[in-house]
């Protein structure tokens, strides 16, 4: 049967000398639940990670495991394992030893043992190879190995700490896609730590999106990447534009912003009128026409980069804010050059604009 | 000539050139006394201590006199003492130097650890008679502290013996136990933890196996020296107390060279069959490097 909360941690804080690694942070992992804990290096998501595995104790707050407290318990009487950022494969045994490290500490029957290794190998498609030292494994063939590991145990948790880092980027493409289906037939939560946000998009339920020790926004990876609710998350997924503007009204869940002589609609009504705010509009979310008559926002190309597929458009606002857009090329057009100084007009739906928490 | 023949004719003449001097140096300084030892050994004692050099095997057959087999016996206890005494005690040392110890206190502590090479070892031995005798340090502070009446007869004894020896093999173990512990990767001992192994089971499936060449190079570097060791049980041990090192001394100064020669094969045969020994048992090729 699946806990409903595989994982808790409830205002958990950690601090190395005088640098706070994790700040006060509450985190639920569901049953069956790929979650990610995405941010950039120092943000704590490893420090977090390994909180959960037990390597690490929070100076403040609690960790439980299927309800159970395990704050001060030491990592190897906890039913968590981990995947470690370069496989961490004891080299001094063979492939098969290595999966059975864990079965033979628990004292399962030698029989047993063999049965539950041959089935780990077959499940990450490494059977025949259990002879092998890990020097004489490739890269990607060693991070199954340490999956086959930790997944062995059949453990309530899976903690999987940037495992893809060491793959090039062909096999870390493959690698997600299995991963991801693996966790799926596993049915086990993984709680996966990554700083790449295409690894986050591609395989999680959940994004947990982390920033100086804290979290800053929790969501699925359309709720992160459309409706991003600061402008560290907006900068840190995907490329966006982030334009100042003052509230003049309110309409249901949206407000009216101006925008230098140009009033626009964008998501959000938790503002007052007269607020000066931050609006984020992704590049691809952009219209841009050569037409004048419209009424939108008014704008000059200051610049532009012609990638085929698309072009890179680089704009000024009449006020002088900046801002990008991202064009596909659908129709044979003019070359880019002869564009640049021309006078546009940019318009984007109003649920495409999403103001940002201060 | 292409250019690949040349360049490793190149390499060629770079080895011979760069491996000379060390070997020269072996070829005269230790090949070659072995070759005389080697002859002088099948040799006989004359009348006066000349050497009648005759072909006999008579030495050999000497050597396995039951008059000397407690002096092997010693030499091999004692050895094996000094170098299971010495690897358990510098396991807990070079493993808090390597992984445990604060990185600006790592080098100082190594540098404590080979001190000892700074001063002569017969120095140092004689040093152990000032405190071991029965008016030296250790008797004066227990019997001035009222521990015990009467000083101990800690010298002169197979005791004395292996205290010294292992004073003096000690950096030896822990220098090579220091430099596989220190490659030692640390996520490998949490990987056993997160595994479901406490403390013990990690030292003993994962610190323990991974350490294993240096344990061996340290045992090596510590048994061969202690087997033929005649210092420390000369100064030390006193007339009791002879090792194998101790008779060859004797025989070459009591002017019997060809018995000494035949005792120092033996010893140097001894040797060189307990490596193979050790090399097949412990040691993969692999971990040599």
């Amino acid at each position: 049967m699946i806990e409903e909360h595989e994982v808790e941690l409830l205002n958990v804080s950690k601090r190395f000398a005088d640098t706070v690694a994790v700040d006060s942070v509450t985190l639920r992992v569901m049953g069956g639940e790929f979650l990610t804990l995405l941010g950039p290096s120092g943000c704590g998501k490893t420090t977090l990670l390994r909180m959960i595995a037990g390597f690490e104790i929070p100076d403040e707050g609690r960790v439980m495991l299927g309800g159970r407290d395990v704050t001060g318990v030491p990592p190897f009487k906890r039913d968590v394992t981990t995947v470690f950022q370069q496989y961490a494969l004891f080299p001094h045994l063979s492939v098969f030893e290595n999966i059975a490290f864990g079965l033979k500490q628990k004292r399962v029957a030698r029989e047993s043992v063999k049965a539950r290794v041959a089935e780990a190998l077959e499940m990450v498609k490494m059977s025949g190879l259990d002879r092998r030292l890990p020097y004489e494994l490739s890269g990607g063939q060693q991070q199954r190995v340490a999956l086959a590991r930790a997944l062995v145990l059949h453990p309530r948790v899976l903690l999987l700490d940037e495992p893809l880092a060491a793959l090039d980027q062909k096999l870390r493409k493959q690698m997600q896609v299995e991963l991801k289906s693996l966790q799926q037939r596993v049915g086990i939560s993984f709680v996966y730590v990554t700083h790449d946000q295409e690894e986050a998009l591609t395989m999680s339920d959940r994004i947990v999106v982390m920033n100086a020790g804290r979290i800053e926004q929790t969501g699925r990876a359309d709720e992160i990447y459309e409706r991003p609710q600061t402008e560290f998350v907006a900068s840190f997924i995907g490329v966006s534009n982030i334009i100042k503007g003052t509230v003049t009204a309110r309409r249901e869940e949206y407000s009216i912003i101006k925008l230098g002589d140009c009033e626009i609609e964008a998501l959000g009504n938790d503002t007052k009128v007269g607020d000066a705010i931050r609006l984020m509009v992704r590049p691809e979310k952009i219209v841009m026409t050569f037409d004048r008559s419209d009424g939108a926002l008014a704008a000059t190309i200051e610049s532009a980069v012609y990638l085929g597929e698309s072009t890179h458009w680089k704009l000024k606002l009449r006020d002088g804010q900046s801002m990008t857009v991202l064009e596909q090329n659908r129709a044979a057009s003019r070359p880019v050059q002869d564009r640049i100084g021309s006078e546009v007009r940019v318009s984007w739906n109003p649920d495409s604009a999403v103001i940002l928490k201060r | 000539m292409t250019a690949r023949v040349r360049e490793k004719l190149e390499d060629n003449r770079l080895a011979r050139l760069l491996f000379s001097p060390a070997l020269i140096w072996l070829l005269v300084f230790f090949v070659a006394p072995l070759l005389i030892a080697l002859v002088v050994s099948l040799a006989r004692r004359g009348p006066y201590g000349a050497t009648v050099y005759d072909l006999t095997g008579d030495n050999y057959l000497r050597a396995l006199d039951s008059l000397y087999l407690p002096a092997y016996w010693r030499s091999l206890w004692v050895a094996t003492a000094t170098t299971v005494i010495t690897a358990v005690v510098s396991f807990p040392a070079a493993y808090y130097i390597a992984l445990k110890s604060p990185l600006r206190w790592r080098r100082i502590l190594l540098v404590l650890t080979v001190i000892p090479f700074w001063t002569s070892f017969l120095v140092r031995t004689y040093a152990w008679i000032l405190l071991l005798r029965s008016e030296g340090l250790i008797n004066s502070v227990l019997v001035g502290t009222g521990v015990i009446k009467e000083p101990l007869g800690l010298l002169y004894s197979d005791f004395a013996v292996l205290v010294g020896q292992v004073y003096g093999e000690l950096p030896f173990m822990i220098l090579p136990l220091y430099v596989a512990l220190e490659r030692l990767d640390k996520r490998l001992l949490e990987a056993a933890q997160d595994l479901g192994a406490n403390r013990f089971w990690t030292f003993v499936r994962v610190t323990l196996p991974l350490a294993r060449p240096g344990l061996i190079a340290g045992i090596v570097l510590v048994f061969i020296p202690s087997l033929g060791a005649f210092i420390t049980p000369d100064l030390l041990g006193g007339a009791k107390s002879i090792m194998i090192g101790n008779l060859i001394q004797s025989q070459f100064t009591l002017l019997n060279q060809p018995f000494g020669s035949a005792l120092s094969l033996i010893l140097t045969a001894s040797v060189l069959i307990l490596l193979a020994v050790a090399m097949r048992v412990g040691l993969k090729t692999s971990e040599l490097a």
